[in-house]
């Protein structure tokens, strides 16, 4: 069976932990616990009626406390980069993440999720942005972890991407 | 003094050490701690970790960067960074290798991090929970003042143009009924301005100064000393993203200069303006913020070395909720901010392309004839 390794990339607080909980256990908690390093889980999918074995590297948040290391990213298929939809700024946080993993390890398939959907009334990133993104070529789409939505399309519209690179 | 044991000594250390084989193996040396024995089984009993890549990715892939340490011959050691890994019972377990040379030998040292991955954690926790906080905070601050302006005009506009209007018709021969309505509608539009001031006055003492000085007279502005300020308390974020940041007070003098406006806004326009062209400048660029003087006008400019603005989104930058095309804007209110703080004060802001590729971002006071 095809093995690939993908990364989740953000910001702190955005949600990583939560997506990944959401998509390898179908679970999620209210309760905001910071990752520190990294937690690799394993999920087989199904893609195009194939198995597709996906190693999810759960990085922590890229902050001034704690640097992306661009090492942890060695033999990586691809990235789903993750932003709060209620902090704009973790948007540009996570552009700026992209610029840099570009720059440092080149242009892998990538998908980017809006997180945190379900706070509607605190949303800080207007249609027009997620079209502008879309119109940029990205990949991107809401996603609650907590009421399951676009969580698992976000995983794999990306393994979807990972097998026709 | 009898010389320990050096087995008991890794032993108490609760260490799990390993040598690197030929075969990219890894040998356990001495006894496998307990936390090893739960978490790796297999390892424990055979002594060897054959295919690091089954046992644990992240390990796998750590000793790239372990290899070229052993590799370089360099003193000192290479740490992997904390990961968790899971127990057969799904527990989670911390952990941290370390890669050092022993005698010519390559060794990896595999830590249980227990306690003190929890304070670590709990350490950051508690600082990001403050960032957060501190940004949600600054963010409805910038919003309130924001709404507090636009309701504040809302109300100033239409009730200037109406008592222009009633105090035109005071001026013409009226009836004397109809004079008196014209004279009651201007009391009360005047009651309205009065209103309006205290309403200013109570809710924001701050918010007041944007609407003109006290007694009509503007006391100048230390140019250079708040430029300085501005830039001071942006440095250090410039330095951790390698960005030089430079002023240059081109031919400012220092003390206050004849032009309106209070310098703790000031201070905050800039700094808006330094903060979005550091959102937008490249590692290793410079972003140079140049004041200059002349018979009309004071100018500040914030110049970066970015990618600068596309035509079709220049027009709205300053507008509000505006983050430009990829949305690399905090809340969309830096720019509109600054718009409005320096439009209160008769002067202007803009933007145009830096020759050479990049943005300026500039504002304009007018120089007052009253002395300062």
């Amino acid at each position: 069976m095809v093995t690939k390794k993908i990364c989740m990339l953000g910001s702190f607080s955005v949600g990583k932990t939560s997506m990944v909980a959401r998509f390898v256990q179908s679970t999620f908690s209210e309760k905001y616990l910071t990752t520190v390093g990294v937690k690799v889980d394993k999920k087989v999918v199904q893609v195009g009626g194939q198995d597709l074995t996906l190693m999810v590297w759960d990085l922590a948040g890229d902050d001034d406390y704690q640097k992306l290391n661009m090492s942890l990213l060695r033999g990586s298929a691809g990235f789903i980069y993750v932003a709060d939809g209620t902090r704009a700024a973790s948007l540009d946080a996570v552009l700026d993440i992209d610029r840099r993993v570009r720059r440092e390890v080149g242009h892998f398939p990538s998908v980017l999720a809006l997180n945190k959907a379900d706070l509607a009334a605190q949303w800080e990133l207007g249609e027009d942005r997620l079209a502008a993104l879309t119109a940029e070529g990205w990949s991107a789409r809401k996603t609650s972890a907590k009421l399951a939505q676009g969580v698992e399309e976000t995983f794999l519209d990306l393994a979807s991407r990972l097998l026709h690179a | 003094m009898p010389t320990p044991d050096l087995a008991d000594v890794v032993q108490s250390l609760d260490l799990a050490v390993f040598r690197r084989e030929e075969a990219d193996a890894l040998q356990l040396v001495g006894r496998p701690p307990q936390w090893l024995s739960r978490l790796w089984p297999q390892v424990a009993r055979s002594g060897v970790m054959e295919s690091v890549l089954e046992v644990s990715p992240y390990l796998d892939n750590f000793l790239v960067d372990a290899a070229a340490h052993w590799k370089s011959g360099k003193p000192g050691r290479a740490y992997s960074g904390p990961w968790v890994e899971q127990n057969p019972d799904g527990m989670p377990v911390n952990l941290e290798a370390t890669a050092l040379t022993v005698g010519g030998d390559a060794i990896l040292l595999l830590e249980d991090l227990g306690a003190s991955y929890d304070e670590r954690r709990e350490m950051l926790q508690i600082a990001r929970e403050k960032m957060l906080a501190y940004e949600r905070l600054n963010s409805e601050i910038q919003r309130k003042e924001v709404l507090l302006h636009c309701i504040i005009h809302d109300m100033c506009s239409p009730l200037q143009n109406m008592m222009m209007a009633l105090s035109m018709l005071d001026s013409e021969i009226l009836a004397p009924d109809v004079r008196g309505m014209v004279q009651l509608g201007l009391q009360a539009g005047k009651r309205q301005e009065v209103l309006i001031d205290n309403v200013l006055h109570t809710y924001s003492a701050e918010l007041r100064s944007l609407f003109g000085a006290e007694g009509g007279l503007w006391p100048g502005l230390d140019i250079c000393g708040t430029a300085q300020r501005a830039v001071d308390l942006h440095r250090p974020l410039f330095a951790q993203q390698n960005v030089t940041l430079v002023f240059d007070a081109g031919n400012v003098g220092p003390g206050r200069q004849p032009v309106p406006g209070d310098e703790d806004h000031l201070e905050r326009v800039l700094g808006n303006l330094l903060g979005n062209a550091l959102r937008h400048s490249p590692g290793g660029g410079t972003v140079t913020l140049r004041a200059a003087f002349d018979d009309e006008w004071l100018t500040l400019q914030v110049e970066d070395e970015g990618q600068g603005v596309a035509p079709q989104l220049q027009a709205q930058l300053f507008q509000k909720f505006q983050q430009g095309a990829v949305g690399r804007g905090k809340v969309g209110l830096g720019l509109y901010f600054c718009r409005i703080t320096i439009s209160k004060w008769g002067g202007e802001t803009g933007y145009s392309a830096r020759s050479g590729g990049g943005s300026v971002f500039w504002l304009k006071l007018p120089r007052l004839a009253q002395p300062a």
